[in-house]
């Protein structure tokens, strides 16, 4: 078990965002997250990996408990994450982006840039390394930030919609890079809307809906149960 | 006892100015998200106005208001676009980085052509006093006080009841938004601007025939303006009108209590507590 | 005098020009650089090597203080509270007149010899400038290339995206600000031995401050050399003006004045960067020639 979540609950003011979520993460695993737009699986991320202070529960990381420690400390621990909204370092090249991440793991430049660069041939953005971060276009920026939470060395890598706004074709190159990822030993969870992706990438999914976990299981068992299916078409009870 | 009502009197009294100029920085930043350091030196501008006016023509500072304030705020429209309209999309480190500069542009030109002489407005009212019983007021003074709080007050109507007014708050409260409501914003920032300038210039001219005017008064009033403004919660004209009245108080109560050299430093100190435990400022909304 | 303002200018880049956050009470380091030097020397004798020392480790103690008072505070606050902190260190040097000698300021005796860091000549003052200059510019040169000026510049970006890749974004910053304050007093003490006499309104004021963050922005903010760039244009071309027309007081304000509005109107990135890009361009340009 690389992470156990116990009763996650977090609140905005008088909104629960998230009430009382549980789950468990096997290591070497895809999880797929899933759920409706407000649903809370950003929120959920941010509070797995102490961007926000969770009100209630526990998070368990690698056996350590690490309830509210702040995300710096979680990267170090080998806990990282990736940005819907992409958060490039513009004024920095793309292979000095990914050596912030490299520099939590060692001291030297000469070996952060041979972390970064092992990092950017793997999201393929080797040949743009020199370029300018505020340079890239969508798909490139959210491979970036793929490529800076690699470059930290994660054991756990908390994967936010890298999909959403990229070119079809790059959809397939996308999923080929998070199962390299995985295939090299790290834990992902995943963020998406894209199904097809989502279904064939990850072995199990976890469905949220009103800050609530409503559904977890196989892929193909998850797409079948009812609840899942309410939530996402919006049908009413009678 | 007596002694320190009268310093806390005299202290609400110059807190009165202080709102009157924070107001207008307030309705800046607010509106606008413009930091202007060189709102200290619009004032400098107003009091040389009048001192040259007074000087010339031998019109008193309140007679020459009218000019006064027609002066003031073509130098807001040419300041605004001329520079402003260039930086309304740069970074707030940017803006603050220019209208530094700009003070340092307007504060050496008044250098070099008024030189650094104190210049004093001298007439009847600045020795004229209103007695209340134990202590002697000066009328400048309270006219003064009357005055900026009266027309922050008309500041505070102005936003509520008219349509400029309402758009102003709009476009502070969200300029995206704004615009699509067909808010035409270029021209709420510039009419924001020339108001904050044209109070700042009102209080120049309340203030000329108390203060001297020289080319570095207004340093000391822009970092002043801008404590008073953070303390009375950012864009809030309320917060600033009592930001600016406790802030003369402190320093006036500093003044009595401690010595004057330690005026200035009470309410730094004030500032940097207020920061670090209540950042929304002291009348500000969490 | 260039090679100090440019290792002051430098010294202030080293934080703000890196990560974004403004300081503009940077002068109040250049104040305690200058008092401890200054006051250790005239009133117990101690060698002013020393005395920089101590300038440097007690405004490393203040700025442990003003930087972890200020980590939380962003954009304008930050300026603003380096301000306040900087006015009432100002204060403090006024009203402290048992200490400091009050607005009367302290007159350093003049005996010269190399343990008491006053010479008769100009040359010496010139060589310790020079000396101080390229130790700050190396360490920036340094800062580029290191662990601290990744993190630096990253959370001057968007802290919590740094904080995310395992960045203490409190504890960079922290370490920056203080290597910055402590190199600024370094630039003060000198100063003082060089100007031998100090007085709060001069060491102390907001107007320092700004005139060697003038050169770091006009130079390049964030660049190793951008300072130098920046002062070795600007500090000549103001004396000469101000050496021409002494008459014209203000005139070398004014002037610094236009050319920071200038530079952050057309060239936000200083003269240093706009020069390297027109020498890309050039090669850029030489290059499809040959092709062609």
């Amino acid at each position: 078990m690389i992470l156990r979540a116990d009763a996650i609950t977090k609140r905005f003011g008088g909104i629960c965002a998230l009430d009382k979520v549980s789950f468990e993460i096997e290591e070497g695993s895809i999880v797929g997250l899933i759920g409706p737009n407000g649903a809370g699986k950003t929120t959920l991320f941010n509070c797995i990996n102490g961007t926000l202070p969770i009100d209630d529960g526990r998070i368990y990381f690698c056996g350590e408990e690490i309830t509210n420690k702040r995300s710096y400390e979680l990267a170090r621990l080998g806990m990282c994450r990736s940005y819907q909204i992409v958060k490039p370092f513009r004024s920095m090249t793309v292979l000095q982006n990914a050596m912030v991440g490299a520099f939590c793991r060692v001291k030297s430049r000469k070996s952060a840039q041979e972390i970064a660069t092992e990092a950017l041939e793997t999201v393929g953005l080797y040949e743009k390394r020199d370029e300018k971060a505020s340079n890239l276009n969508i798909g490139e920026s959210k491979k970036l930030e793929i490529a800076k939470a690699f470059s930290t060395k994660p054991k756990l890598l908390l994967l936010d919609e890298v999909m959403a706004g990229i070119l079809p074709s790059e959809v397939k190159v996308m999923s080929k890079i998070v199962r390299d990822i995985n295939e090299s030993g790290v834990t992902i969870i995943l963020i998406e809307h894209i199904m097809e992706a989502i279904m064939s990438l990850s072995e199990r999914i976890i469905v949220l809906n009103f800050g609530e976990k409503i559904a977890e299981g196989a892929a193909s068992e998850v797409v079948r149960n009812s609840e899942v299916i309410k939530a996402y078409l919006g049908v009413e009870e009678e | 006892m007596e002694q320190v009502i009268q310093a806390l009197i005299s202290g609400i009294l110059s807190g009165g100015i202080y709102a009157l100029i924070s107001v207008g920085l307030a309705l800046i930043f607010g509106v606008v998200g413009l930091v202007n350091f060189a709102h200290g030196e619009f004032l400098m501008l107003s009091m040389y106005i009048a001192y040259w006016v007074y000087y010339f023509i031998k019109l008193e500072p309140y007679e020459s208001l009218l000019i006064n304030l027609v002066l003031m705020a073509t130098v807001g429209y040419i300041v605004y676009k001329v520079i402003m309209t260039r930086v309304l999309e740069a970074d707030h480190s940017m803006q603050m980085l220019l209208t530094l500069g700009l003070s340092m542009v307007l504060q050496n030109l008044a250098l070099m052509l008024f030189k650094a002489d104190y210049r004093n407005v001298r007439i009847d009212i600045t020795t004229d006093v209103i007695n209340i019983g134990f202590t002697n007021l000066s009328t400048a003074r309270v006219l003064a006080f009357i005055v900026a709080i009266g027309a922050s007050v008309a500041l505070y109507l102005f936003l509520q009841k008219t349509y400029t007014g309402v758009a102003m708050k709009a476009v502070a409260q969200d300029g995206k938004a704004a615009k699509l409501m067909g808010i035409n914003i270029k021209k709420i920032y510039g009419q924001a601007f020339i108001i904050g300038t044209m109070l700042v210039g009102l209080a120049g001219v309340l203030m000329s025939p108390m203060y001297s005017v020289f080319p570095t008064i207004g340093a000391n009033f822009s970092t002043l303006a801008f404590i008073v403004v953070v303390l009375g919660g950012l864009s809030s004209i309320p917060g600033a009108i009592f930001g600016g009245i406790l802030i003369g108080i402190v320093e006036s109560m500093a003044g009595y209590l401690l010595g004057p050299a330690y005026q200035q430093a009470a309410y730094f100190l004030l500032f940097i507590l207020v920061l670090i435990f209540k950042p929304s400022g002291i009348f500000g909304r969490e | 005098m260039t090679f100090l303002w440019t290792g002051l200018a430098a010294s202030w880049n080293f934080y703000s020009g890196y990560c974004g956050r403004l300081s503009i009470g940077h002068a109040a380091f250049l104040g305690i650089g200058a008092y401890a030097t200054a006051l250790l020397y005239a009133n117990y004798g101690i060698s002013p090597w020393i005395g920089i020392l101590v300038g440097g480790a007690l405004s490393a103690i203040v700025a442990l203080i003003i930087g972890g008072a200020t980590l939380r505070l962003q954009g304008t606050f930050f300026v603003l509270s380096t301000i306040a902190f900087a006015k009432i260190l100002e204060t403090f040097a006024i009203t402290a007149k048992g200490i400091t000698g009050g607005s009367l300021g302290v007159l350093i005796p003049y005996t010269p010899g190399f343990l008491n860091m006053t010479w008769s000549g100009k040359l010496p003052y010139a060589i310790i400038a020079w000396a101080y200059m390229i130790i700050v510019i190396a360490a920036c040169v340094k800062l580029e290339k290191s662990k601290l000026g990744y993190f630096l510049k990253a959370v001057g970006e968007n802290k919590e995206a740094a904080e995310n890749l395992g960045v203490n974004s409190s504890r960079t910053m922290l370490k920056a600000f203080l290597i910055s304050a402590v190199f600024t007093s370094f630039g003060g003490s000198i100063m003082a031995m060089y100007v031998m006499y100090i007085e709060p309104s001069f060491v102390m004021s907001m107007g320092n401050s700004v005139q060697f963050i003038l050169l770091a922005i006009a130079g390049g903010l964030g660049t190793a050399f951008g300072p130098l760039v920046g002062s070795f244009i600007l500090v000549p071309v103001t004396n000469i003006l101000r050496g021409s027309f002494p008459s014209i007081s203000g005139l070398h304000g004014l002037l610094l004045g236009l050319i920071l509005i200038v530079v952050l109107l057309y060239r936000t990135n200083g003269i240093l960067p706009a020069l390297r890009e027109f020498v890309d361009n050039q090669r850029r340009r030489a290059k499809n020639d040959i092709k062609s």
